[in-house]
């Protein structure tokens, strides 16, 4: 029932509205708006990354693995049926993921699983590498991920539908509409998936078939935004989604019967009011997440539903060249979960970051500090500066700064048979120092980065000689090396590389048998590139990605490996333009490469999707 | 100790050269003669469990199944049996056993369970698999390697011991919490009685008599701060004809494991401590539980075989893991590096 409502509520009534940026595609971003992101302002000295949606390879079920398997250095797992990245060789929650500024990395796990993020509902993705725990709090140790939905405040209706087909048993159905005028803008998307992912791959010298591995799900967001008058902006998002997934076992597993399902709510409601030299933003956010696991033929039936608010505060104050910012964040998380205690915790969290900054037309400064008390952990001092020199078309930036991760509910609370929890962990920190050299020019960009990450208290669930699995603020690890990205673009091609060289050593032994100590992370590989090309003939538009991920340990003595691999994708576009449509076929692993990202699991193969795109407008 | 463990290396490679030149190794079946397998769980999820054989020289040879079979194991490799001649592996995670000629590791079938623990041959013609999947045993035709029923026993069936007709199941609990052995008249695959032994019994050995000695961790209870809410100790508990004889009990809060007995069945050794473990041994014919360890290291996993004690260290449980071996005394005499997680042993 509270399905149909919704379906009512953000489906059925905006239609008779609405927009739609054809998905990603013609897209123009209000470039002001992007500059104003939060992490854009307070992305001095260090790496930001602004994807540009058109670029992307856009299948429907493209989630937000695959982009960043395909289009980023940052390390993607996947597994079962989570997918989860790995910034600079830090692990999955180490990554925050937060949209529309307001942080929604999961507080029960400290993770955020890519595979229910879809690519295609927000107009502009930022990707800020090196973590920002002093303005963006717990988890932003590697990085941080910023999912945005920006208005666009010019006199249109547009209408768009696309559904595509797959050979491993996909079939998707999109769809998108937006009105907008001088005062306001209403978009609404929604996105239905059926995966089966019954891919074949060769096992014990026979060709057999991926099982037990449906994806189902749907996403829908919408977004208002209105414009009360000169000064004021009022924004209220939306976004709803729900999955159920088959978790399929690794090779050796012919009879997995575990199942997952996945359900969230996000509401936010933003007011912001703009002066000559000062400015704040409201934002008050609800989320809640359901989360249910179930293998009916071992018993196990585990759930939780955690709520989390937030209210954030935020000031901005110019003064000629100094800009003050101000950010007050209250946060509760509330969790029922069937592994905890007496199935409920909860926890309050207040966070206080502060940043002065010098922004001059050449050279740009900022110093920040955050604090944060919570029911669990004392208060922390976290401080970040960074700089940034611009020459010409070079900029020569720097930064060192702290970066923190909280223990999650899970780490502190669990309770079962064979595995506890532990209340007093510690959170886990950071130092990062990186310098980066970049040239920007209107076709071509490239960026340099050396980064230093040192992380300490990392905390890991271990087994213990009495078998039962423990976290422990055990594990220090040194990440170092080298980012490389360039981009080259006209209006016909479009080309990018990225590349990344990291080192992440494990720095702590925990007995003198170790081996350890100096030895790669597991699942971190040392070399990672990816090559998009991007060109447009006439009505056609073709995409081709190439895509290398050098070898990973999986043993921490480094003895075991997974060898490393090379991944082509394609796309081909054809646009119609009587009916302003077009059709595409993707080809995804055309050279029918066996690899695996995590080992015994295999991935899919050569794949084929089309798909049908039409616009309305 | 890394100087020693090195030393000892290169002085087992040494043996090993020197044998080779002596005897090349004859090119018929029996190339895993005279030595011991290791069973190495492997990480959960990962399904890179393996068997890891150690010579007589000391010289192993790791990830033999899947170096013959060309496929892997699976996931979570919990024990290793052999039975006339062939060798039942359990595998967990993957709810399978393999089994393989003994002499040459190749796989003869698999058969798909659900979660297996242990497996012990009962009578000629079958042998009982614990399975906390469907928390009970197994009955296996060995002529056929098929299952021919089930029986169901308490909450997760462990380990098995057999004697004089009747096998004994430690019902350690599983995911939940069980105090009882069951006690299964192996004629009839009937479940005759279920004796109270304390929480969590978890390993069981017969001895010259024909007795049997349970191990039981006991259980505690802790609330998300870790205090303790309630707390039973674990037992060493003998039984004697279908019926507890005597219970020699622990202090509350250790968690003895891993009941293990020499070959001449008489000495019986075990894993004890509240959090740092140490392997005690103790006579059948003793009257109290020793407080003087035998050998003052926590092991993962222990077994005895003739007179001398192995104990297996998974360092991070990450990496290949080491196995000790120690004489009566519990002095080290050999140690080898085996694979991910070493958890059992099998001897030929």
């Amino acid at each position: 029932m509270n399905r149909i409502l919704i379906y009512i509520l953000f489906f059925v009534t905006l239609p008779f509205l609405v927009d739609a940026q054809v998905l990603s595609d013609s897209i123009l971003l209000d470039e002001v708006e992007i500059i104003h992101k939060k992490e854009v302002i307070h992305s001095v000295g260090s790496r930001l990354d602004v994807i540009e949606m058109k670029t992307i390879n856009n299948s429907i079920s493209d989630s937000f693995s695959d982009f960043l398997q395909n289009r980023s250095t940052i390390y993607v797992k996947k597994y079962g049926a989570l997918s989860t990245p790995s910034f600079r060789g830090t692990s999955a929650s180490h990554t925050l993921f937060l949209w529309n500024g307001i942080p929604i990395t999961s507080p029960t796990t400290s993770q955020t699983d890519l595979r229910l993020i879809p690519t295609s509902t927000f107009e502009n993705i930022n990707i800020s590498y090196g973590g920002n725990s002093s303005v963006f709090g717990s988890s932003s140790l590697g990085g941080s991920i910023h999912l945005n939905n920006i208005p666009d405040y010019q006199r249109s209706i547009k209408a768009n539908i696309s559904s595509e087909i797959g050979n491993f048993g996909k079939f998707n159905y999109s769809s998108k509409f937006s009105y907008s005028d001088k005062k306001i803008n209403v978009s609404s998307t929604f996105n239905k998936i059926r995966d089966q992912n019954k891919f074949p791959y060769q096992y014990r010298g026979e060709t057999v078939y991926n099982k037990h591995a449906l994806v189902e799900g749907v996403n829908i967001t919408s977004n208002i935004n209105y414009l009360l008058d000169e000064k004021s902006e009022l924004e209220f998002n939306y976004w709803y989604s729900n999955f159920f997934r088959e978790i399929p076992g690794n090779v050796t597993v012919d009879n997995s019967t575990s199942e997952q399902k996945d359900k969230t709510n996000r509401l936010l409601l933003s007011v912001d009011r703009n002066y000559k030299n000062i400015s704040f933003i409201l934002k008050n956010a609800f989320f809640r997440e359901n989360f249910n696991y179930d293998d009916s033929v071992k018993n196990i039936h585990s759930y939780y539903q955690s709520d989390s608010y937030l209210s954030e505060l935020d000031a901005n104050l110019k003064f000629k060249s100094i800009h003050f910012n101000s950010s007050q964040l209250f946060k509760l998380n509330n969790s029922d979960n069937s592994s905890y205690s007496d199935l409920n915790k909860r926890d309050f969290t207040f966070s206080s970051s502060e940043s002065i900054s010098y922004r001059g037309e050449l050279l740009v400064s900022e110093f920040s500090i955050r604090q944060e008390i919570s029911t669990y952990h004392s208060l922390i001092f976290i401080p970040s500066y960074s700089t940034q020199y611009k020459h010409r078309n070079l900029t020569i930036r720097g930064r060192i700064n702290e970066n923190f991760r909280s223990p999650s509910f899970n780490d502190r609370f669990w309770i079962g048979v064979g595995a506890n929890g532990d209340v007093n962990l510690k959170a886990e920190t950071a130092l990062n120092k990186e310098i980066g050299l970049d040239y920007n020019s209107e076709n071509v960009i490239h960026k340099i980065t050396f980064f230093s990450l040192y992380v300490d208290n990392w905390i890991m669930w271990r087994q213990q000689e009495s078998g039962n699995w423990i976290p422990e603020n055990i594990k220090e690890v040194h990440s170092r090396g080298i980012e490389w990205k360039s981009v080259y673009k006209n209006d016909i091609f479009f080309h990018e590389l990225n590349y990344q060289y990291n080192l992440s050593t494990n720095q702590k032994g925990i007995n003198n048998l170790d081996a350890s100590v100096g030895k790669q992370l597991i699942y971190t590989p040392i070399h990672k590139a990816n090559f998009t090309s991007v060109y447009n003939i006439k009505n056609f538009k073709l995409l081709l990605n190439q895509s290398f991920n050098g070898k990973v340990y999986t043993s921490s003595d480094n003895l075991n490996f997974l060898d490393h691999n090379y991944i082509v994708n394609t796309t081909i576009k054809y646009h119609i333009k009587g009916i302003k449509s077009d059709v595409s076929l993707i080809v995804n692993n055309i050279g029918n490469t066996e690899y695996q990202t995590y080992q015994n699991y295999p991935n899919s193969g050569r794949e084929f999707i089309f798909k049908l795109n039409i616009n309305i407008n | 100790m890394r100087i020693n463990l090195t030393k000892i290396a290169i002085i087992s490679i040494a043996t090993l050269t020197s044998c080779d030149l002596l005897n090349p190794k004859p090119e018929t079946s029996r190339i895993y003669e005279d030595g011991y397998f290791v069973t190495n769980e492997g990480n959960f999820g990962q399904a890179n469990g393996s068997i890891s054989f150690v010579n007589k020289a000391g010289v192993v040879e790791n990830d033999v199944f899947a170096i013959t079979n060309s496929f892997p194991l699976g996931d979570v490799v919990q024990s290793m049996s052999i039975i006339d001649n062939k060798s039942y592996i359990l595998v967990n995670g993957s709810g399978k056993i393999e089994v393989t000629d003994i002499d040459s590791m190749t796989s003869i079938t698999t058969i798909d369970v659900s979660g297996p623990r242990y497996i012990a041959k009962v009578d000629n013609s079958k042998a009982y698999v614990t399975d906390w999947g469907i928390n009970g045993v197994y009955v296996i035709d060995l002529n056929t390697n098929e299952i021919i029923s089930t029986i169901s026993t308490g909450t997760g069936p462990e380990a098995i011991a057999v004697s004089d007709g009747y096998a004994f199941i430690c019902n350690i609990g599983g995911w939940g919490l069980d105090n009882t052995v069951s006690v299964i008249d192996i004629s009839s695959d009937a479940v005759i009685s279920n004796l109270e032994v304390g929480e969590k019994p978890n390993s069981a050995v017969v001895d010259i008599n024909g007795d049997v000695w349970v191990l039981t961790g006991g259980y505690t209870e802790y609330d998300a701060y870790w205090n303790v809410v309630s707390e039973t100790s674990g037992n060493l508990v003998k039984i004697s004809n279908n019926s507890i004889v005597s219970t020699f009990t622990f202090s509350v809060g250790n968690h003895p494991e891993n009941l293990v007995i020499n070959k001449d069945g008489n000495t019986l050794y075990y894993s004890d401590g509240s959090w740092s473990k140490a392997v005690f041994s103790f006579n059948i014919s003793d009257t109290s539980l020793s407080n003087n360890p035998l050998i003052n290291k926590n092991f993962y996993g222990l077994a005895s075989d003739e007179n001398y004690i192995y104990g297996s260290d998974a360092v991070d449980f990450s990496q290949n893991g080491w196995s000790f071996k120690y004489n009566s005394e519990g002095i080290l005499i050999d140690s080898v590096q085996v694979g991910i997680i070493p958890g059992g042993y099998c001897f030929n």
